[in-house]
């Protein structure tokens, strides 16, 4: 029996949403606002294209850096005071640079990332082509040019060896 | 003329130009768009209980220091902090810490240990910290007198960078230092802190 309750909580504290910190702590004053749904959506969702400044390659949203968890509280008040997210990105932008957005704004040098890789794939993918092509086509074609002067001598001989 | 072998090489080459030039970034340069722009303004409550304005200094050179007393790289430079507030007593340059992810008594205990006593305020929620961008401790931020950031040292402040800004910023109201200006490295650059207990600490779990 116990064995059977045991793994009935475990599925249930699997499926059950994750509590914030202080919540799960505490439980009566929680420096989490709860938001509507949609806003909390519009938080999230900002968070996830933010990187953390302490843990470098994890977005705002994941990563679990003290700084993080205040960027992400910074974040969700901005969104219920009504700020949109081009004014909650340009924020952060103006405060820790470019950098700082995870999905860089397809704009001037930028571009290149967005560009260059389909670029060579594109390149890449022509030069294998015509590579493809050349070598299949020639797969076809005698091997040797009819008029191979040590050929002729070959075939010369042969013609007078097989007339002895 | 072997085309197929010049475009190999042209592409090669622009290849090794482009990596030349990323690899040749220092990926750690980190930037810094508050230089020359108004220092953002702030209100906070200090170790002390009473309340503190950044506008407060208005007109003086100020030394906005953010700190926390698990940084280690924080205890290298405090003496030279000490000292800059002893040598320009009296002159318009004011020391001001922020206490960033840290306790109030974590705090206290740490400035009792070690001498200072200019005021060092709590940064709950690091909203500040935000504002300045700042990544980690200790991060110095010299504010001229024109309330515009001229210089933002990443990492313990320097005896030489000391020496260099200060007068100016004392003597020019308007002064930005170029990054070859910049001296000093940075070492023991923390960036993490440690878990703090849910009550007490400044990070957003008042």
């Amino acid at each position: 029996m116990p064995r059977r309750l045991v793994l009935v909580s475990i599925v249930i504290g699997a499926l059950a949403p994750p509590l914030p910190p202080a919540l799960a702590a505490q439980g009566d004053t929680s420096p989490w606002r709860s938001l509507p749904d949609s806003q909390e959506a519009v938080a999230r969702d900002i968070a996830s294209n933010l990187r953390c400044p302490v843990c470098l390659n994890l977005s705002v949203e994941d990563s679990p850096s003290e700084l993080a968890r205040d960027m992400k509280q910074l974040i969700r008040d901005m969104v219920a005071d009504g700020r949109s997210r081009e004014e909650i990105r340009g924020y952060f932008v103006g405060r820790y640079g470019e950098w700082v957005l995870l999905t860089p704004e397809p704009q001037g040098f930028n571009l290149l990332v967005w560009l260059l890789p389909a670029a060579v794939l594109l390149g890449g993918g022509a030069i294998v082509w015509g590579a493809v092509r050349r070598w299949t086509r020639s797969a076809g074609e005698a091997p040797v040019a009819e008029d191979d002067e040590y050929l002729r001598k070959v075939r010369e001989e042969l013609a007078r060896g097989s007339g002895d | 003329m072997n085309w197929r072998g010049v475009m190999g090489g042209v592409a090669g080459l622009a290849l090794v130009a482009l990596l030349a030039f990323g690899l040749s970034r220092d990926p750690n340069a980190v930037p810094n768009p508050l230089t020359g722009t108004v220092a953002p303004a702030f209100t906070l409550e200090s170790l002390d209980g009473d309340t503190l304005d950044l506008a407060d200094y208005a007109g003086g050179v100020v030394l906005l220091n953010f700190w926390a007393s698990w940084c280690l790289a924080c205890i290298d430079e405090h003496p030279l902090l000490v000292q800059v507030d002893r040598v320009y007593e009296g002159q318009d340059v004011h020391v001001l810490g922020v206490v960033y992810q840290d306790t109030r008594s974590n705090a206290q205990r740490w400035m009792q240990q070690r001498g200072g006593d200019w005021p060092n305020l709590l940064d709950y929620g690091s909203r500040v910290a935000i504002a300045y961008g700042v990544r980690g401790v200790p991060e110095t931020f010299f504010i001229g007198r024109d309330g515009r950031v001229a210089f933002r040292q990443i990492g313990p402040i320097t005896p030489e960078l000391v020496a260099t800004l200060i007068p100016r910023l004392l003597a020019d109201s308007a002064v930005t230092l170029s990054p070859e200006e910049r001296v000093g490295t940075s070492p023991g650059y923390v960036r993490s802190s440690p878990q703090f207990p849910e009550t007490e600490g400044t990070t957003g779990r008042r």
